[in-house]
């Protein structure tokens, strides 16, 4: 009897662990796909949750005062050939977000404005005209897009952070740590290479 | 595993490449937005002084460009939004080419602006316009008008404090129904009665927004009256 028992233990442990790792296995497999789901923000893509974006930014844009600001940024100096600007509401404020489109595919130079730091620049230009203020711009967001009309880049920073910038009240490094970005990571390697 | 480190070698690739590129010699506008990538990412501390990718640069390939701050995050997500902005706009100027025609071709209008709709629920633009093309049609449906949803999310609930929001909501109703009755008074036609139902409603809801401002109540007491006048007899002053 004795000697029976480890004879028929020994298959039954063997089952067990192939249940439990596979169990475990199956566990890690599901917690990496949750993990990069999230990661890669499928659930907001695939409109399973909201982005930060469709709940504050989904009221209706200011369309006519975009237009009465863009003519203000160009008398400012800046090239406003293949500027889509648009104004909207940040929900739950009475404030609102400035968001341009510079798209190289349809015209625009960063270069025309003149100026070795053109990306400052066209955002100080986007809150320093009197139009800025009466739409109450809190936030600037550029979004630039090359000759290909492939977008590059976003960049976003606080209207405080660039006037304060404008005004010499932060320094460049303060300035930059302000800014957020995100950019299209494929697209820049590829034009990086371009430039090598 | 394997993606990150692919997301590792992709951003040393990118930052060598941003390195080797970005000392300001190349004066094209990608080579400026590239430099201006290379320094906010140094300041950001995505690349240390040296050029190599840091932590955070890792959790910014994996994870996006997550600030913590929601306002930053839309700003930064804000393409989305502005991709249906354009989308709906150009459904809208669809619509209007379409309204346009001689004669107008509202079914393909409707057509486009439900479309618009679907793409933007609370955008009181478009659905202004897709209500005031309802009642051209003599049709008048639960969503029709500027609803109270729609209004109170582009202006909030306190209606004393956000006068001027609802004004410009109803004004700009009012102008479209204005053109929707010329586009239907043409060759001594009659106008769609739920037009002129539209235009006392909104004529009512102007007059009541300024009832402590006779100057700027004045023209919607005007149109007001006008549109008493064309709905007073349906079916003979107005298209039933």
């Amino acid at each position: 009897m004795i000697e029976d028992a480890p004879s028929t233990t020994p298959p039954k442990k063997k089952h067990g662990c192939l249940k439990a790792c596979g169990l475990i296995f199956i566990i890690l497999i599901l917690l990496i796909g949750v993990t990069a789901a999230f990661a890669f923000r499928l659930p907001q893509k695939y409109g399973l949750i909201k982005s930060p974006a469709q709940k504050l930014l989904s009221g209706t844009p200011d369309r006519a005062g975009a237009e009465v600001l863009l003519k203000e940024v160009q008398t400012a100096g800046l090239s406003t050939k293949g500027v889509s600007l648009y104004v909207l509401p940040i929900r739950g404020t009475d404030k609102t977000m400035a968001v341009a489109i510079l798209d190289a595919s349809q015209g625009f130079q960063l270069t025309s404005g003149g100026g070795s730091d053109p990306m400052s620049i066209t955002m100080t230009k986007l809150v320093a005209t009197k139009k800025a203020e009466e739409l109450k711009v809190d936030r600037v967001a550029i979004e630039y897009h090359d000759e290909s009309g492939a977008a590059l880049i976003t960049m976003t920073a606080g209207a405080d952070a660039i006037r304060g910038f404008a005004r010499g009240s932060l320094t460049r490094d303060q300035f930059m740590k302000a800014v957020d970005g995100q950019m299209n990571i494929p697209a820049v390697v590829e034009r990086s290479a371009v430039h090598f | 595993m394997q993606k990150s480190r692919l997301a590792i070698l992709l951003l040393t690739f990118f930052l060598g490449a941003l390195l080797l590129t970005g000392s300001g010699c190349d004066q094209s506008d990608t080579g400026l937005v590239i430099d201006f990538l290379n320094e906010w990412a140094k300041s950001k501390g995505i690349m240390n002084e040296k050029g190599s990718p840091t932590p955070a640069a890792i959790g910014h390939v994996l994870f996006g460009a997550s600030t913590g701050d929601d306002e930053a995050d839309a700003a930064i997500d804000a393409g989305t939004v502005v991709k249906s902005i354009r989308d709906a706009d150009k459904l809208t100027n669809k619509a209007n080419v379409a309204l346009n025609k001689n004669p107008p071709d509202r079914t393909e209008a409707l057509k486009d602006l439900d479309a618009a709709v679907k793409l933007r629920p609370n955008d009181w633009y478009v659905r202004n316009r897709r209500s005031v093309l309802l009642a051209e049609m003599g049709k008048a449906e639960s969503d029709n008008g500027p609803d109270v949803a729609s209004v109170d999310n582009a202006c909030g609930l306190d209606s004393n404090s956000n006068r001027d929001c609802r004004a410009k909501i109803y004004q700009d109703r009012l102008n479209l129904l204005h053109e929707s009755s010329g586009r239907q008074s043409t060759g001594n036609s009659l106008v769609s009665c739920y037009t002129v139902d539209e235009e006392l409603n909104n004529a009512s809801v102007l007059i009541s927004l300024y009832q402590n401002d006779p100057v700027r109540a004045q023209p919607y007491k005007e149109i007001h009256a006008r549109a008493e006048l064309m709905g007073r007899k349906p079916g003979v002053t107005c298209k039933m």
